[in-house]
């Protein structure tokens, strides 16, 4: 009794050391795929169409900046992987100021600096102060309308004073905007008191990076929804926090300031020398991603306008649903038919059902189901499955008036479609193993002890004839996802694979990103698990792995 | 491989008959693949027009034939032009939209001239089918050649150098194996959305390798600790030769059986590309099938196509087969899977 409880003992630590090691290798695997994904996916060529509007529309200033917008909010602006520019408001705002001596490039960049109000006014006051006469005609146009849209007392006339005037207003006014005087007014927008709105918008850009901080703190939905109307009003990114809007609403709110706020830190404020250098690496669209990642959020989807992790979480338990049904039934039908095969091996029925299965997993998937949607589902022949989708758009459709009959109904086709092919492979898999196994001498011992053919079968030989099972079912789970990819297609199924195809076509990278981790992730488990379940079939294992892991 | 020993394969190889018949129908397929010009095309195999007689007018494509296709050539002989023509078995072309001048829009098959029906846009069934075998095996064998030859490089080098070397592969290796191949060739060909043949090819062919050179890597692992390499090395040959001209080829067996088989699973991926709208811009069994999906009561877009798609992978199947049973007769069962994943 000690012994075999020391046993135990000792197979747990074998266990627990087996899965860290699995984990720790998944590590950099997945790490791999996504690198590998996620240069495919963001290096090809074509981008999403995000509302940049046609191509003729961006040869106007208006249009070139709304573009501009909407690439940085998806990160389109940054490198892949590796960032050697790293941009903050200093810098854009000090190169804004350069290219307005271009041509080409000035509206856009009066545009720009126009609109980073408040953030532009140190250096735009200086630049006034050492500018000729030309381009201070400029500068001074762009600082009457910067003040004319934070509202402030007397700005044109302001703007076309004196540069000494200006000089003056600029050193008093800097004081209010100074970060701890901001906090205080953000704080009592937060509050709710009255009076704070305009307060904000007379600090205008300067405001922004407080009122993120406070909208991501607080979960006060009456706060969320005045810190965000305040945002939008001054950023012109309207996205307004409803506290009635329901939940998945309100998450992607959340979610698309989140994304915004990613994407717009480095507009509002300026980085130290050491933030500059770690943006070389964090300062990329792969960072930003797996950032998101760790957190389980795969970034807004531009297709459904919805956080891509709800559309997927939707989607998930359909596909997995389908798929463990297939593959349980594969495994109760060729584990029997496994035995069964290798008991008669030789015999001219067995050959006739290797030859089967052979055949079987000779046949392409999207054939049979066409062919089943065409002869058994009304369109020659009985009308027997319903053939799109998981329900009856009309309850009085339901077979036996039950909606969980419906979905058995619905099912059969695409399960079954599902299930040959592992079928195939599985049997032919179990029916070798146990031909392996009945040649042993064990079993010859077990039938000479006088025990029944079938306790010899099916108690002695399965337990070890099953084990190379075991090992497969970890390695079916890739093809049953690639599988679904083009089942759910046919049958019409809101899944996983379906999403993948709308995703690849509507050029959706962050919902296409999300699955494919979502479906690696699936993979890494379903290996452990194959490894667990083979420690638990097979004792042997553990006794090996044990002394080649000490050794 | 000794010379008694490719004779006893090559005799176990005989003796199965259900293997002999498979080779006969890929040899019959290959036939087709090479010469679908000649069984299925707008242009006659041989014409008399205008006083001037054209030899294979159907590949040479003269330019004076330009604007002429089966209808018009027909109505030509028929009325005032002298001459005579000898159609192909099947006398339209995959790609011809309006065979015989109507819009022949998904005709029944057995109706009037065409033998399997058309398509949703007037294509002749049959015709494609003929040139689709074109695609498929191309599309199979070079994609195939292109993984075998990653994964010999990668394989041979990993197991014969090992340290490094080997860990970076079989890390790689991990990688792929672990992820749905399918699904990351899906991704590749949306959205680099590269329509040509040789696209196709290159992606299935650069995603297929680590099945391969985890196979030869094994292989190479265990030839490489054999005495008749060890016999070599003390006779000083070098690590290329050793490689070259004693390991690779004891492990070739193995590997060409893992090639057929990858080649059905290649041709599987192909037409499972064409069917989800993402294959070459080719006639091709799968661009049918995609056809049939959205075009359900046209049964015969479904069942000829998905037909010749499964005897070909069927017949591949059963050559690789026998090609392990005739190599190994005593093997494990192992899985076309296990090889050409």
């Amino acid at each position: 009794m000690a012994a075999r409880s020391r046993r135990w003992s000792r197979r747990g630590v074998v266990l627990g050391r087996l899965v860290l090691r699995r984990v720790l290798l998944a590590v950099p695997t997945l790490f791999g795929i996504s690198l590998v994904t996620f240069a495919l996916v963001n290096l090809a060529p074509g981008e999403p169409d995000a509302g940049t509007g046609g191509a003729g529309l961006r040869s106007t200033a208006v249009t070139r900046e709304a573009a501009e917008n909407v690439r940085r909010t998806y990160g389109l602006d940054l490198p892949v992987f590796l960032n050697f520019d790293v941009q903050d408001r200093g810098k854009r705002i000090q190169r804004s100021l350069r290219e307005l001596d271009q041509p080409a490039t000035a509206p856009l960049a009066q545009r720009r600096l126009v609109a980073a109000t408040t953030l532009a006014l140190d250096e735009l006051v200086e630049a006034l102060v050492k500018a000729e006469a030309s381009k201070g005609t400029v500068l001074r146009h762009i600082l009457a309308r910067i003040l004319e849209r934070i509202g402030e007392p007397g700005g044109p006339a302001l703007a076309q004073g004196p540069v000494g005037e200006i000089e003056k207003w600029w050193r008093s006014r800097r004081r209010s905007l100074a970060p701890g005087a901001v906090r205080a007014v953000v704080g009592r927008l937060a509050a709710g008191e009255p009076g704070a709105e305009p307060a904000v918008r007379r600090i205008h850009r300067r405001a922004v990076p407080p009122l993120m901080a406070r909208l991501f703190a607080t979960k006060d939905p009456a706060v969320r929804m005045r810190l965000t109307r305040a945002l939008s009003d001054i950023t012109g990114h309207v996205v307004n926090y409803d506290p009635l809007a329901p939940v998945t609403e309100r998450r992607s709110v959340m979610g698309q300031w989140r994304d915004w706020w990613r994407a717009e830190e480095t507009v509002h404020r300026d980085l130290s020398g050491s933030e500059r250098f770690v943006g070389t690496f964090s300062r990329t669209r792969y960072a930003r991603w797996i950032g998101r990642l760790v957190r389980g959020d795969f970034g807004e989807s531009h297709y459904f306008k919805q956080r891509s992790a709800d559309i997927i979480a939707e989607r998930l338990p359909v596909t997995l649903a389908l798929n463990l049904a297939a593959l349980l039934l594969a495994y109760l039908l060729s584990v029997p038919l496994g035995v069964w095969s290798a008991v008669n091996r030789g015999r001219w029925l067995d050959r006739a059902v290797t030859a089967g299965l052979f055949v079987l997993y000779s046949l392409p998937t999207f054939w049979v189901a066409l062919m089943l949607i065409i002869f058994l589902g009304g369109i020659e022949g009985p009308d027997i499955f319903p053939t799109s989708g998981l329900h009856s758009f009309r309850p009085q459709d339901y077979p036996a008036g039950s909606p969980a009959l419906d979905l058995l109904w619905h099912a059969v086709l695409p399960v079954f479609c599902l299930s040959y092919a592992a079928l195939a492979v599985v049997s032919r898999y179990g029916r070798a193993g146990m031909v392996e196994v009945l040649d042993q001498d064990y079993i010859r011992t077990a039938r000479a002890k006088g025990l029944g053919e079938g306790v010899v079968v099916w108690k002695h030989g399965l337990r070890n004839g099953i084990i190379p099972l075991v090992n497969l079912l970890g390695l079916q789970i890739p093809y049953l996802l690639s599988g679904s990819v083009i089942i759910e297609t046919i049958f019409d199924i809101p899944g996983l694979g379906s999403l993948t195809l709308l995703a690849i076509e509507q050029r959706d990278t962050n919902v296409l990103m999300g699955v494919i981790s979502i479906t690696a992730l699936l993979t890494m488990a379903g290996l452990l698990l194959a490894d667990l379940l083979m420690i638990w079939a097979d004792p042997r294992i553990s006794l090996e792995r044990s002394s080649e892991v000490e050794s | 491989m000794n010379e008694s020993r490719r004779v006893s394969v090559i005799r176990r190889l005989l003796r199965q008959r259900l293997t002999m018949a498979a080779t006969g129908v890929v040899a019959l397929l290959m036939v087709t693949a090479l010469g679908a010009d000649c069984m299925a095309s707008d242009l006659p195999v041989l014409l008399s027009y205008q006083g001037k007689l054209y030899v294979l007018p159907n590949i040479s494509r003269p330019g004076a034939l330009r604007p002429h296709d089966n209808h018009t050539l027909r109505r030509d002989l028929a009325g005032a032009s002298k001459g005579w023509a000898v159609y192909p078995l099947i006398p339209y072309g995959p790609n011809q939209t309006q065979p015989g001048g109507a819009l022949d829009l998904n005709v029944r098959p057995g109706t009037g001239e065409h033998l399997l029906g058309t398509d949703d846009v007037g294509r002749d069934v049959a015709a494609q089918l003929l040139h689709g075998a074109r695609v498929a095996l191309l599309v199979g064998f070079v994609a195939v050649l292109i993984y075998m030859v990653i994964g010999l490089f990668l394989g041979s080098l990993a197991g014969y150098l090992r340290g490094t070397v080997d860990h970076l592969v079989s890390w790689g290796v991990a990688v792929m194996l672990t992820f749905p191949t399918f699904l990351l060739i899906l991704v590749i060909q949306g959205l680099v959305a590269s329509q040509s043949l040789w696209g196709v090819m290159l992606v299935i062919g650069l995603t297929g390798w680590a099945g391969v050179a985890r196979l030869v890597r094994g292989e190479v692992l265990r030839i490489r600790g054999l005495p008749f390499v060890e016999a070599a090395r003390g006779l000083g040959a070098s690590h290329t030769r050793i490689l070259l001209r004693h390991v690779l080829p004891s492990a070739l067996g193995p590997v060409a059986v893992a090639a057929t088989f990858g080649m059905a699973s290649a041709i599987l991926v192909e037409t499972a590309l064409s069917f989800l709208g993402f294959g070459p811009d080719a006639p091709s069994w799968g661009r049918l099938l995609a056809a049939a999906q959205v075009n359900r009561p046209s049964w015969w877009l479904t069942v000829f196509p998905g037909l010749a798609i499964f005897v070909t992978v069927l017949s591949v199947n059963f050559v690789a087969e026998g090609l392990q049973d005739a190599l190994d007769p005593h093997h494990k069962a192992r899985l076309p899977r296990d090889w050409a994943d």
